[in-house]
């Protein structure tokens, strides 16, 4: 029913990968900028939000030797209040936009989408981007930052970071060969303190659609990761594929890997560019010295606000999948 | 010997209130409103006043002082025989706090931008 | 994958609560505040020779001041992420969220930011503070309007 969609005519060009200090303890020979904090050189969170998105948008560019002119679309999304920060600076460019929003899976989605339109050879170049900051988001969703509240051992970050990537029809060494969308559940829970365990029903489901649909196993890949489930999450996912009898060895979790050791951000890393500044600066390398040939990434997301949640509404969770091969020399 | 008493007093409401927070899907918010009831009805049976005389600052400094100043003043005015002395007595004695408080908020605020 | 196993499941993974440290934290944080408030009430009463109402307002507006402050130099939240209920219960943790509120909406402006967001997180406080002693007062006026005076 359109879930599963193996593709032939869409790779990885380049990536712009921006970040600051806490987030490049474990990244730092990858990133393209590393800035000191959140706000880079603005005044207000939004300003550092919308100019390390800038910044990863032009080394993507650079990169890929392509000018603004040369882009089809542009997709782009992320956590602020109606995708203002992704709509503002694709006011910046000239061709045809596609806002989306699905929390922290919007990067996934983002290419996932692209790939489609790169397959049907309606376009030669996309553009994708996402970004996230701790300010912007933990103003809209939780509390003022200076608020003083004593967070659950189970909530998770929101990391300061965007990523820009650059797919097209072009052949380079990494390809994306399938894609799998994921549908939305309702976790019945309304624990927002908690999202990771609730994220790891989605992102169950739609590993599992994807195994079946491509008729493999986990082991058969270098590794799995997901996005944003956190410490708890992971370990929820892990003993529930062990339950139907998967190999879970080379399952990990972006949010857990990027703020390793650090007790002051809880649970982990989330946000929609958690997954992206791992996996397109960190598993792309690994992927490019043929360490890792073939990659899972899953980016999940919780799909509420704080009007929902204080009306007694479940959160509703998703999770989408895409699948990258690096390609042999030929 | 006042210090210890306030001491005491003061770390078993947070205790009682930590608890809470732990064990139930209360928010801070909710607690918080909630020893404020709690604070106003105490001090409508009048256990209130003796708690302030024994325990001193452990009793005044927490926010359920806040609802029994509250009461308080209402009940000036309820002795008053004319109703609407009630509303006009009700914000007399927890104005100084509240006033002093969103006036330095705010002058703060002009001085200084968000931090993580 | 049914989900009472997948909720047996997350039971089991979910790491344990930091529960005695937190419940220690909280006693020894609440107990200290007070005792600040008990000696600047001390400091007014014997040392500036305040009458009795202004010591209590000045031990009041110290609390308050250093709560708005510590909020300023962001070392309130690393603290009561520390310390828990022992900083949100007492007048501290009031003026904590005025001060965080007011501070967040700079960005929109005088009236639709700071104006608009200082009693985001305070204002139920306020008015359910109000809204049961008014309902307190008038069970009063009307057992004193009846003569039954079971308190004086």
């Amino acid at each position: 029913m359109g879930i599963n969609i193996k593709l032939d005519n869409c790779y990885i060009y380049s990536c712009g990968v921006v970040a600051t200090k806490e987030e490049a303890l474990h990244l730092s020979d990858y990133l393209d900028i590393v800035h000191d904090s959140l706000f880079a050189d603005g005044k207000y969170y939004v300003d550092g939000e919308k100019q390390m998105l800038i910044e990863a948008i032009s080394f993507a560019l650079t990169k890929a030797q392509l000018s603004k002119d040369d882009l089809d679309f542009i997709l782009g999304g992320d956590l602020s209040n109606q995708i203002t920060t992704s709509t503002e600076i694709a006011t910046l460019f000239e061709t045809s936009y596609l806002g989306l929003f699905s929390a922290c899976a919007t990067s996934v989605e983002a290419i996932n989408i692209a790939s489609i339109i790169l397959e049907g050879k309606k376009a030669k170049n996309i553009l994708v981007y996402t970004s996230s900051n701790y300010g912007v988001s933990e103003r809209q969703f939780r509390y003022p930052t200076t608020y003083g509240i004593q967070k659950k051992q189970t909530c998770t970050t929101t990391v300061n970071g965007a990523v820009a990537i650059i797919l097209s029809s072009k052949k380079t060494k990494i390809k994306v060969s399938a894609v799998t969308f994921g549908r939305a559940i309702d976790s019945l829970s309304l624990n927002v303190n908690d999202m990771g365990s609730l994220m790891a029903i989605a992102a169950f489901d739609t590993l599992k659609k994807h195994l079946k649909a491509s008729e493999t196993n986990c082991k058969d890949y270098d590794l799995i990761l997901t996005g944003d489930l956190s410490k708890v999450g992971i370990s929820v996912l892990k003993q529930m594929l062990k339950e139907e009898g998967e190999d879970v060895d080379n399952i990990s979790d972006a949010g857990e890997l990027i703020y390793k050791d650090n007790e002051k951000k809880l649970a982990g890393g989330s946000g929609p560019a958690c997954l992206p500044l791992v996996a397109f600066s960190l598993i792309i390398n690994k992927m490019e010295s043929s360490e890792y040939k073939k990659v899972l990434l899953i980016a999940t997301g919780s799909l509420h606000s704080k009007v929902s949640v204080a009306q007694q509404h479940n959160i509703p969770v998703i999770a989408h999948l895409l699948e990258l091969i690096k390609e042999e020399e030929k | 010997m006042t210090y210890l008493m306030s001491f005491l007093f003061a770390g078993t409401v947070c205790l009682l209130a930590q608890l809470i927070y732990e064990f139930t899907k209360l928010t801070q918010g909710h607690i918080v409103t909630l020893f404020v009831i709690i604070g106003a009805s105490l001090s409508f049976f009048n256990i209130y006043d003796k708690i302030i005389e024994i325990f001193h600052s452990g009793a005044t400094s927490l926010i359920m002082n806040y609802g029994h100043m509250l009461y308080q003043s209402a009940k000036i005015g309820a002795k008053t025989n004319d109703y609407f002395q009630i509303f006009i007595e009700i914000m007399k004695s927890t104005s100084g706090l509240v006033s002093y408080a969103i006036i330095l908020a705010l002058i703060i605020s002009f001085i200084k931008r968000p931090r993580p | 994958m049914t989900y009472t196993k997948y909720q047996e499941i997350v039971k089991k993974e979910t790491p344990k609560k930091k529960l005695a440290q937190h419940l220690l934290f909280a006693f020894i944080s609440g107990g200290l505040i007070a005792t600040l408030g008990e000696l600047f009430y001390n400091f007014a009463l014997n040392i500036l020779h305040f009458p009795l109402e202004e010591s209590s307002f000045f031990a009041g507006i110290c609390l308050v001041s250093l709560a708005s402050i510590l909020t300023m130099l962001t070392f309130h939240n690393d603290l009561a992420q520390l310390c828990g209920a022992g900083m949100f219960l007492p007048t501290t943790g009031f003026a904590n969220s005025l001060t965080s509120a007011s501070m967040e909406g700079r960005s929109e402006g005088l009236i639709q930011g700071i104006g608009a967001s200082i009693f985001s997180l305070a204002g139920s406080v306020i008015c359910y503070g109000i809204l049961i002693s008014w309902y307190f007062a008038t069970i009063y006026y009307l057992l004193n309007l009846w003569g039954i005076n079971i308190w004086a």
